[in-house]
């Protein structure tokens, strides 16, 4: 009974990658066919895209013509780094004494660039809190870049995964 | 601008005090919320503000639960441990 129920679970598992794997290579085949319901990309190489949106929070989602998601976006990381900046003080983006909070803190563009310092870093709860405030705005705007430098999906392609699905099912 | 700029870098010279008491797990909140509301401008796929308000309080209300969950566990664990 236990062997059968392995079968099982381990035929379902490699059902849902054969899903994925599906429905990746449907999206890359698909993806110069289908028109995308935002700005056309093309105009505007994707290597811009990505630095813009990393220097500025929102400002790839605001090129691509998301404006309200890019207003969300910019606020809620601008307010989330220099509330960081408030609990910890100005040298807790620091590039020499917090190397690894460093690399997470970077993603947020030039709030951290402004804010980047080399002075001696005090320890305490307030500093914690501090880092982990900017380190969280960071990796959201990278969640961001992200986001924006890769297409969506369109709609199509979500029926046709839907369809696989089914199949699979 | 510079002013605006000037201004944050001397309001924020030094951390702020945060004493160890129950109240300063309220810390949690605002990080939560723009974690929620970060996540949610992106991966909605049409955005209406009522539609993003309501997905960011269900968010915010499932991670705060998820915090208070994980608390509750690992309280449990301490005390089956017996370090309580």
């Amino acid at each position: 009974m236990r062997i059968k129920a392995v079968i099982r679970g381990v035929k379902s598992t490699v059902d849902i990658y054969r899903y994925y794997i599906y429905h990746y290579r449907l999206q890359m085949s698909s993806q110069n066919t289908q028109t995308q319901p935002v700005k056309p990309l093309k105009s505007i190489p994707m290597i811009f895209i990505g630095i813009i949106a990393w220097l500025i929070p929102g400002a790839g989602h605001w090129m691509l013509g998301k404006k309200n998601r890019a207003i969300v976006i910019f606020v809620s990381i601008i307010i989330l780094f220099f509330t960081g900046i408030y609990i910890g003080g100005n040298s807790l983006v620091n590039v020499t004494y917090a190397k690894l909070w460093y690399i997470a803190q970077i993603f947020t563009g030039l709030p951290c660039l402004i804010m980047t310092s080399k002075e001696q870093l005090g320890f305490g709860k307030g500093i914690d809190l501090g880092q982990l405030y900017t380190s969280c705005a960071g990796l959201l705007n990278l969640m961001c870049v992200i986001d924006a430098i890769i297409p969506p999906e369109s709609g199509t392609n979500k029926n046709k995964a839907k369809e696989v699905k089914e199949k699979l099912v | 601008m510079p002013f605006i700029f000037a201004s944050i870098l001397a309001f924020s010279q030094y951390p702020i005090a945060i004493p160890t008491t129950p109240a300063s797990l309220l810390w949690a909140l605002p990080v939560s919320l723009g974690i929620a509301a970060v996540y949610k401008a992106v991966k909605l796929e049409e955005f209406t503000w009522p539609l993003f308000v309501r997905e960011v309080s269900l968010l915010f209300v499932t991670i705060i639960g998820a915090l208070i969950a994980t608390a509750l566990c690992l309280l449990i664990l301490a005390r089956f441990v017996g370090l309580l």
